[in-house]
């Protein structure tokens, strides 16, 4: 980044004062825009820096240019330039850091700049410099909802060739604009006999100053290059109305250069090919473009001398840039007469800053020359530092400026953007990805790429698309093929390794193959800390909570004083889960709430599963005021998120608080889409998987067919997860099986699915799933066994068997749901369909919808002969 | 930009207030509405032409909406200043 983009020009001594603009300025101090709009060369930026400067008023100044119409670079500047109004703490806080640019959408960002903007203590102007050059239609918007949600703390001026695409109308209709135009900033003839006199110390007589004026129209740049080029010798300037000022200047300057030294006018050229300059980058273009030229000290004070459109850039002594449009023309008459020259000095000037560190700016240059390779080069080498602190999305944004075409051919590009979408969870680019090197022929690659594919294959077979046995194979291949020891690859590959053996049901030798690697290596290495992360791994898909908290605790001293970027959000979430699963509240949310702080760090979908577990620990607690903020918290960060993935996750936690309350049947209609379609990649070991939420609320309220459905699709899952062992879930899964099983009156067989599900838990040391069923359906304990061994286990948990009436089950009304027994029952006592409404806390049109239900099952017309059945039964 | 015989560059003045007829391609769509602000709408049935007729301040004015129309891809077919009284 580049902070000379957050400075305003510095005024030069020969500039002259606009009193009546700058005034003009100052009474507009209170509107919510100032637009400047004029073409270049009319002196905008100099007016507003003088107005600023006369004032001495508080203000973000920043220079656009083409590469902020990338949001994120956009972004980060933005903010750096908002800082600089003095109130930075606000500012600070907007972003936690910036991955979180990358999964928020964008209405949310606009969200947080407002509220942040708006907290900002004092009054600043917001200044948009070179506002023409951004096109992304985001960066309006933001820019837009700034001007018009009347902040009165920040007055946006924007300074541009030409007008913003914003709905003006209104704003100049209400005068909370001040326009300032070509025919306001042009030179009028007392000011150009101003300049004249203090800045040239020229006299000329009137006429010549009529004659100035009316062939530059008022257009300063215009009047200053033509006293430039008039300053060499006597040139005749013809009055041509047809030709139109720009290529007056291409002559003019062409004039100019016939006039001075080839040399010292070859490397202005030279230099208006960087956005800005200094003695350091003269030099080294002199070097490598022009054999014994002058030095750069003397060129550069020529230059002052010559006063040639140099703009010195405030704050930074000794950087420079030219006036944009002198720039323009140096660089168009370079680039048409020698345009092999401006390809190779790009080229040259790129190593030069690579070989200085400045990686930002020698990927900049090398795509400017075309020269994808060495930027793909550059990637290449720089790739592995920037992961280790990962800092993926500056990847990301080189990558977006390296055409489709040659990313395709680039194997190490191709292999960085698969990391790129597992770090953002883009499935569907990463698997055509994989395709892509496959089809490429990747195993002919050097064996370091081939390896790093088979990583990223193996991750796939994993966690995206479960085929362990694949993936085993190919992270084994992966690690034979290259061996490496680095944060993001070499150490993951073996947490990813562990993690299929687990999944092909050898984990105990996962267990000692990282047993090994940890003796093997040192206590502060990652290796280390990766071996112990790979037995949390194991353990939470094994089911043994007590042994992933012993070995989580063991993570949490490992990672002491690391400065793994990963770590401390990982053992957080590992406390938080394994709390969770054993009932603990105190725990969980202590774990999870410091979780929360490091929001964005890892991949929204586990941070959202921390949130999960905060709403569901305080739902079973029947803290419903917790639960409900929490719910607020999760549904807004699901609308805030552009991945419309979470707004799912965010209604199966809503359905399963509903379901703790006793009202899942609200949430049928929600339950039943999609879901038959069971993937296990899913499952993992999530706090919330809304495919088995969908079950959960099925089980208890669906119809009996729908319950017998949702048994199948539960031993298919059931299966699924075996064939993986994953046990995370096996608790849960055999008690939805009882409840499915009770719901269709199978009472032996969902004993037998309870007493399992009874014992399973006790042994892998889970109490949350036992005490969320007994909070949903306490009845179905009724069933067990005192004598057997599990009621001992029930009983340890602290609970009873349950005091709730026996449901109407003698009624011999099986088919009917559990809550159309519940109507049933209350119709019988006499209630009324309002009274009944209000005691389930549902609508009376739900409950006329489920008498209607009642009626078609008992095959009866009205509510007297549905009784009438009934008590004859 | 497609020139076409009824675009007459030389009668803008740049830096005076005119009232202008842009004649692009294309549908009526949101984002052209959120563009276009209170200049006239003129849709011929039958075919994809859109006129457009509005009073600018200046060439800045003008080049900003040109440039906002080709950044959500209308095609500009002319640009006319309107004889005004």
């Amino acid at each position: 980044m580049l902070t000379t983009k957050l400075n305003r020009p510095t005024l030069s001594k020969d500039l002259i004062h606009r009193a009546h603009l700058v005034e003009k300025l100052e009474e507009s101090r209170h509107l919510p825009l100032i637009l400047i709009s004029a073409p270049a060369g009319y002196g905008k930026s100099v007016l507003v820096s003088q107005w600023l400067n006369h004032y001495q008023k508080d203000f973000s100044w920043l220079s656009l240019d083409e590469s902020m119409n990338d949001t994120t670079t956009f972004i980060s500047y933005f903010i750096d330039s908002l800082e600089r109004s003095g109130d930075s703490g606000k500012i600070q806080k907007i972003f936690k850091n910036k991955q979180e640019l990358h999964f928020l959408s964008w209405g949310a960002i606009i969200d947080r700049i407002i509220n942040a903007v708006n907290q900002i203590q004092k009054n600043f102007r917001l200044v948009l410099d070179d506002y023409h050059l951004i096109k992304n239609p985001d960066i309006h918007q933001l820019i837009k909802v700034l001007i018009n949600e009347n902040l009165i703390n920040v007055q946006v001026v924007i300074i541009t060739r030409w007008d913003p695409p914003f709905q003006l109308r209104e704003l100049r209709l209400y005068q909370k604009m001040l326009e300032l135009r070509m025919r306001d900033l042009r030179f009028d003839k007392s000011e150009i006999h101003e300049l004249l006199s203090t800045a040239y110390d020229m006299k000329i007589s009137d006429s010549d100053v009529n004659s100035l004026f009316e062939n530059t129209e008022g257009w300063v740049l215009a009047i200053r290059m033509f006293l430039l080029a008039k300053s060499f010798s006597d040139l005749e300037y013809e009055n041509n109305e047809n030709n139109i000022l720009a290529h007056d200047l291409d002559r003019l300057m062409f004039h100019i250069s016939e006039n001075i030294d080839p040399k010292f006018f070859r490397i202005m050229q030279l230099c208006a090919l960087f956005d800005q300059f200094d003695k350091e980058l003269i030099n080294a273009i002199c070097k490598f473009a022009i054999a014994d030229s002058c030095s750069a000290d003397t060129f550069l004070s020529q230059l002052v001398e010559l006063n040639f459109f140099l703009i010195p850039i405030r704050d930074l002594q000794g950087k420079f840039r030219f006036h944009h449009l002198i720039g323009d023309i140096l660089q168009r008459q370079l680039q048409s007469s020698e345009p092999a020259l401006v390809n190779s000095i790009y080229n040259q000037i790129s190593k030069w800053f690579s070989e200085k560190g400045l990686v930002d700016e020698a990927v900049q240059y090398s795509v400017k020359a075309n020269n994808y390779s060495r930027a793909c080069d550059l990637i290449k080498i720089h790739r592995e530092a920037l992961l280790e602190k990962g800092q993926w999305w500056v990847l990301q944004r080189w990558i977006k400026n390296i055409p489709r075409q040659i990313r395709n051919s680039h194997v190490d590009l191709l292999i960085t953007e698969l990391l790129i979408c597992e770090e953002t969870w883009n499935l569907a680019d990463l698997s055509s990805i994989l395709k892509m090197l496959d089809s490429i022929g990747i195993e002919n690659s050097n064996p370091k790429d081939f390896s790093q594919y088979l990583f990223h294959l193996g991750y796939y077979l994993t966690y995206v698309n479960p085929d362990p046995k694949k993936a085993e194979e190919s992270l084994e291949k992966s690690k034979a093929i290259f061996y490496d020891e680095s944060a993001m690859f070499g150490t993951l590959r073996e947490v990813i390794i562990a993690t299929n053996r687990q999944m092909l049901g050898k984990s105990d030798l996962a267990l000692k193959a990282l047993d090994e690697i940890q003796e093997k290596f040192d206590y502060s290495s990652i290796m280390q800390y990766r071996a112990v992360q790979g037995k949390v791994f194991i353990h939470l898909l094994s089911g043994n909570f007590g042994s992933a908290a012993s070995d989580s605790k063991k993570l949490q001293f490992l990672a002491q004083g690391s400065d793994f970027y990963y770590a401390e959000c990982w053992i957080y979430y590992f406390l938080g889960t394994i709390a969770f699963q054993s009932h603990n509240e105190k725990e969980t949310k202590q774990a999870f709430t410091q979780m929360l702080t490091l929001e964005g760090r890892l991949h929204y979908r586990l941070y959202f599963d921390a949130l999960s577990g905060l709403t569901l620990i305080s739902s079973l607690k029947r803290d419903k005021e917790t639960t409900n903020s929490f719910l607020e918290q999760m549904r807004q960060l699901a609308t805030n998120l552009n991945n419309p993935k979470f707004q799912d996750y965010s209604d199966s936690i809503r359905a399963r608080v509903r379901w703790h309350d006793g009202q899942g049947e609200k949430e049928l209609d929600w339950a039943i889409q999609d879901w038959v379609k069971q993937p296990t990649g899913k499952y993992l070991f999530l706090i919330d998987v809304p495919e088995l939420t969908k079950l959960r609320i099925i089980v208890t309220h669906g119809s009996i067919q729908l319950v017998k459905e949702a048994l199948e699709v539960l031993d298919t899952i059931e299966g699924a997860l075996n064939e993986i062992y994953n046990k995370y879930h096996a608790v849960d899964i055999a008690l939805l099986k009882a409840i499915a099983k009770y719901r269709i009156g199978d009472s032996d067989s969902a004993k037998k699915s309870l007493e399992k599900a009874l014992l399973l838990a006790e042994s892998s040391e889970v109490s949350r799933p036992i005490l969320e069923a007994y909070q949903v359906l306490p009845e179905l304990f009724n069933l067990i066994n005192p004598s057997n061994e599990s009621f001992h286990a029930f009983a340890r948990f602290g609970l009873n068997k349950s005091t709730a009436k026996e449901n109407p089950e003698k009624l011999n009304i099986q088919e009917l749901t559990i809550r159309e027994q519940e109507i049933v029952k209350l119709i019988s006592d006499g209630l009324r369909n309002k009274e009944i409404a209000d005691q389930l806390h549902i609508s009376t049109v739900t409950v006329k919808s489920h008498l209607t239900n009642i009626y078609r099952k008992l095959e009866v017309t009205n509510r007297t002969s549905m009784l009438r059945i009934i008590r004859n039964q | 930009m497609k020139r076409d015989e009824q675009t007459d560059y030389r009668k803008i003045v740049p830096h005076e207030s005119s009232v202008y007829q842009i004649k692009i391609s294309g549908k009526v769509t949101t984002s052209l509405l959120a563009i276009v602000g209170d200049m006239q709408i003129q849709k011929h049935p039958g075919n994809d032409e859109i006129n457009l007729i509005g009073c600018f301040p200046d060439q800045s004015a003008l080049l900003g909406i040109l440039n906002a129309l080709n950044d959500i891809r209308h095609e500009i077919l002319s640009v006319r200043i309107l004889e005004t009284d």
